[in-house]
């Protein structure tokens, strides 16, 4: 550990619970954006400050407050979107060596707990579903996930994270029949990127979304609902 | 046939999806409306704060990342974040002594309350921990986290000098830190046993 590591240590407490000064704040910032040990070091007591917010009591609000807030929630114009850039601040930002090294609530790599979030059954209005399925490489090599939702309208997310070249690579959707559907763009920057987009067709009638690059190869691979 | 997780709910919500955005609201609207409560200690601003949160986990919701953690705790610290900026906006009224008891209170009550509601298993080692620390670093650490001071404030608050208080930070956020790793997987063992 350099004295820029012990630095960081010593006040990661308080860049955790966001009350570290201006000045500490911004040279932590710049090392941690390097250094993989303190980044997982604070990440894990950022957990615990993330953690502890669990505990206040839960109060319902006062009536009409729902209705009110998701009211405000409507305007229509964002449908469809594509192609948007996974934020990841700087201290969060996920390096497969940060998970080695056992960052438990950033669960990316552990397959198991995130499949069982996303397969978590949770009653909502409608009757809508949400289906969750590896990307993988011709080799079997997980590169990401598929997220397909079936509401009024249905729609696709992949998700990137892992093992696929930098670039600009499209989706394309596998009907029953073998009928092929464009669905969007996806780029990739540090191995990473995430696109979405309503489907032409339900997601129910989909059996496949490919991963294709420039020249429409197929880099990668998802059967649904395997 | 499957419903919404948590993570397909922001995903509805990042997409547009009118039900997804109700559904968001009504599952989560007692955590956050309460976070709001225990942090801000005023209904009608709480109310505020908690519309603000939603808000702004609807907008940013394209960018919400599963991999860094739960929608839960995504969504707790956008309101914690909202309910500090208000509570720093203020800062300049002296503290009201009774804020904090009546947030440690508050937590203590939900500790009851848990303990007596199987199930609710996952916050209760941390609980456990808290209620373990010593009681001058427990104050500390829930001046910093739920309100937000400073070691530089809370040294002015408990009257001791700077590094005292950013000792007490350090030591309450060690104990709670150190045995996190691995907490999920004695969750899974215990919840299976
Ligand atoms: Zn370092």
């Amino acid at each position: 550990m350099s004295t820029d590591c012990e630095r960081v240590r010593e006040i990661a407490a308080e860049l955790a619970l966001g009350i570290a000064d201006g000045e500490d704040r911004a040279r932590a910032l710049e090392h941690l954006a390097e250094c993989t040990g303190c980044r997982a070091a604070v990440e894990r007591l950022s957990s615990v400050a993330d953690e502890l917010l669990l505990l206040a009591p839960a109060q319902e609000p006062p009536p009409g407050f729902e209705g009110r807030v998701a009211e405000s929630l409507r305007p229509a114009a964002r449908r469809a979107w594509r192609g948007r850039r996974l934020a990841l601040p700087v201290v969060a930002a996920l390096s497969a060596a940060a998970l080695a090294a056992g960052a438990v609530w950033f669960a990316l790599g552990d397959d198991r707990e995130l499949a069982d979030s996303y397969r978590q059954e949770l009653a909502v209005a409608n009757g809508e579903y949400f289906d969750a399925s590896s990307l993988e490489l011709p080799g079997g090599e997980k590169v990401g996930y598929i997220y397909g939702y079936q509401g009024r309208a249905s729609w696709v997310l992949a998700l990137i994270y892992d093992g696929v070249d930098d670039g600009t690579y499209r989706l394309e959707l596998v009907a029953e029949g073998g009928e092929k559907l464009p669905l969007t763009e996806l780029e990739i920057a540090r191995e990473e990127g995430s696109a979405g987009a309503a489907t032409p067709i339900d997601y129910e009638r989909l059996t496949e979304v490919r991963l294709l690059d420039e020249r429409g190869r197929e880099v990668a691979d998802s059967e649904l609902r395997e | 046939m499957w419903s919404l997780s948590d993570e397909a709910l922001v995903a509805g919500l990042a997409a547009g999806d009118q039900g997804a955005a109700t559904a968001f609201v009504r599952r989560f609207q007692a955590r956050v409306f309460g976070l709001a409560v225990t942090m801000v200690g005023d209904r009608a601003v709480a109310e505020e704060i908690a519309q603000e949160a939603f808000t702004r986990a609807w907008r940013h919701a394209g960018a919400y990342d599963a991999r860094r953690g739960r929608v839960t705790t995504w969504l707790l610290s956008i309101t914690r974040n909202l309910a500090i900026d208000h509570l720093r906006a203020k800062r300049t009224e002296p503290l009201d002594p009774d804020a904090i008891g009546d947030a440690e209170r508050a937590m203590w009550a939900t500790a009851a309350r848990s303990a007596a509601t199987p199930g609710d298993g996952e916050t209760d080692e941390l609980r456990a921990m808290l209620g373990d620390l010593p009681g001058e670093q427990r104050r500390a650490l829930l001046l910093a986290a739920l309100f937000g001071y400073t070691a530089r404030e809370i040294g002015a608050i408990e009257q001791i000098p700077l590094g005292t208080a950013k000792t007490r930070i350090r030591a309450a956020m060690r104990k709670l830190g150190r045995d996190t790793p691995g907490r999920d997987d004695e969750r899974r063992r215990g919840g299976m046993r």
